[in-house]
């Protein structure tokens, strides 16, 4: 396997916030239909290990403290396991995540919602999920809600908002989470333009306050504004990482010349 | 995540599970208590004159047992859902699997309490005044809070690998049911069938119970300390195993 070795900047080195060293991930696949009785006759008797299916292999790389990595990579090839890895959803096979602070995973706005409940309950239940003090959404709730353009309607059914609208009340209670790393997967694609661009602007406040990005996403332009590196992955692999440019730009020919 | 933060979660995950039960049916929380009461009368009219005939105040013997099977079965049963429930939470954050085992069993808790503060004066009522015994009552409380827990981190932990596991619980729930002296004495209870039911530890928690509200009396110093001996056992091993399987949860459920 080829890649360009990792440009740790200096910062990174001063100040590494994520390491990720070696990593690897499988998954056993299931049959189709899993059967309890065979699985407990599988335990008394020697049966073939189920096949595996090797999502991640060998991934090495470090972040520090207000930087950007974009994740890059045709579907199947292992961004979102490796953001689960990352974020401790999923535990490695082999190798270490090591994250010397907070990881927040921003996979979907809005996750753990409550449709039947009022927008402020489910601010309350949501700012609680990606860890903000009782106390201070109390103090923020009014800001929050006026971030998201709901002050109007504190009392409102959530599943009366519309998917944009729940997205924006989410990614404003997010953004006050204390968190030093926030791992994104995919999910400007919701939203209208002044979302995501408000999205972009909170990003970079966040990166200048100290708290690093990863950022999966297909949305190769976006990539290129947020992220100062990138990592591409290929069949589980590392097949690239360095700065934004260069690395997308392999990434867009690998894709035309039909290697993706 | 701290302990504080843990905590403020626990707290917020409860606080919406509780809102949300019986939410959408016509009577709503109303359920939580009616839902007793008709067991209750439903079990009355049956065992009154079979199996309750030689019991004193049955009523009450009755309600009590009644009340604090309930618990168990429904906060037992509810733990098999927790992580399919929240299946979407599990997979795509990393939010504390304990905490979401104990904010199902805490809801029912709530629940329980609730319920115990609405049957207390129709106890009265069944000829059952409490005395100073009732004071033991936070102690039969805690110790069946900590019962469904070990019970809850087995369940919900084996639910996430079969589905099986519902139904299962669903027949072994109900045997528990016939072998807990709900509606008919423990002394009724032929020898030979006494173990069984002996070995069945909502038989102590239901016993506990009527001791307290009931009979006036406390068990005796080596019962509860062998109990809560294997009260605390049985949530030690479920809880080990619910610590090394749930690194597997998010990948499972």
């Amino acid at each position: 396997m080829e890649y360009p070795t990792p440009r740790v900047t200096s910062r990174a080195r001063d100040a590494p916030l994520l390491h990720v060293s070696d990593l690897s991930k499988h998954f056993r696949l299931r049959p189709a239909r899993a059967n309890l009785m065979r699985s407990i006759a599988a335990g008394f008797t020697r049966a073939p290990r189920r096949p595996e299916r090797v999502a991640l292999q060998g991934i090495d790389f470090a972040l520090a403290r207000g930087e950007a990595l974009g994740v890059l990579g045709a579907n199947g090839a292992g961004k979102t396991t490796l953001l689960k890895v990352i974020c401790g959803i999923y535990p490695p096979t082999t190798g270490s995540v090591r994250c010397q602070g907070i990881v927040l995973p921003l996979f979907q706005w809005g996750l753990g919602f409550q449709p039947e409940l009022d927008v402020m309950e489910n601010l309350m239940l949501y700012g609680a999920l990606v860890g903000i003090p009782r106390l201070a959404l109390r103090e923020q709730a009014d800001d929050i809600l006026d971030a998201a353009g709901l002050l109007r309607f504190p009392n409102t059914r959530v599943e009366h908002l519309s998917s944009g609208m729940q997205a924006r009340l989410a990614f404003s209670i997010a953004m006050r989470a204390r968190a030093d790393l926030l791992v994104l997967d995919e999910v400007f694609s919701v939203g209208d333009l002044a979302f995501q661009n408000a999205c972009g602007e909170r990003l970079r406040g966040r990166r200048e306050e100290g708290t690093a990005i990863l950022l999966a996403s297909h949305n190769l332009s976006l990539i290129e504004k947020e992220c100062d590196r990138v990592l591409y992955l290929r069949e589980g692999r590392m097949a690239a990482l360095g700065p934004s440019g260069p690395t997308i730009a392999r990434y867009r020919s690998d894709a035309g010349a039909g290697g993706e | 995540m701290d302990a504080r933060g843990h905590l403020h979660v626990l707290r917020a995950l409860t606080r919406t599970e509780f809102r949300l039960r019986d939410q959408g049916t016509l009577l709503g929380f109303t359920w939580t208590l009616l839902h007793p009461l008709l067991l209750f009368l439903v079990l009355h009219t049956i065992f009154a004159r079979m199996t309750g005939s030689g019991i004193d105040r049955f009523g009450a013997y009755l309600l009590i047992g009644i009340a604090f099977w309930n618990f168990f079965s429904s906060a037992t049963a509810g733990a098999i859902q927790i992580f399919p429930r929240r299946a979407a939470l599990i997979r795509n954050s990393n939010v504390s699997r304990t905490v979401l085992v104990l904010s199902g069993v805490l809801t029912y808790f709530l629940s329980h309490l609730l319920e115990l503060s609405v049957l207390l004066p129709l106890l009265l009522l069944l000829g059952c005044v409490p005395g100073v015994h009732v004071l033991f009552l936070p102690v039969v409380l805690l110790l069946e809070l900590l019962l469904v827990l070990g019970v809850s981190f087995l369940l919900s932990t084996a639910a996430v690998y079969f589905r099986d596991v519902e139904r299962i619980w669903s027949i072994l729930s109900l045997a528990l049911f016939l072998m807990t002296p709900v509606f008919y004495a423990y002394r009724d209870i032929p020898g030979a069938q006494r173990v069984w039911v002996q070995a069945n530890p909502v038989t102590h928690i239901v016993a506990f119970a009527r001791g307290a509200l009931l009979h006036h009396e406390v068990p005796g110093l080596r019962h509860l300390a062998l109990f809560t001996a294997a009260v605390l056992a049985l949530l030690a091993v479920s809880w080990a195993l619910f610590r090394r399987q749930q690194g597997g949860f998010a990948e499972r459920v």
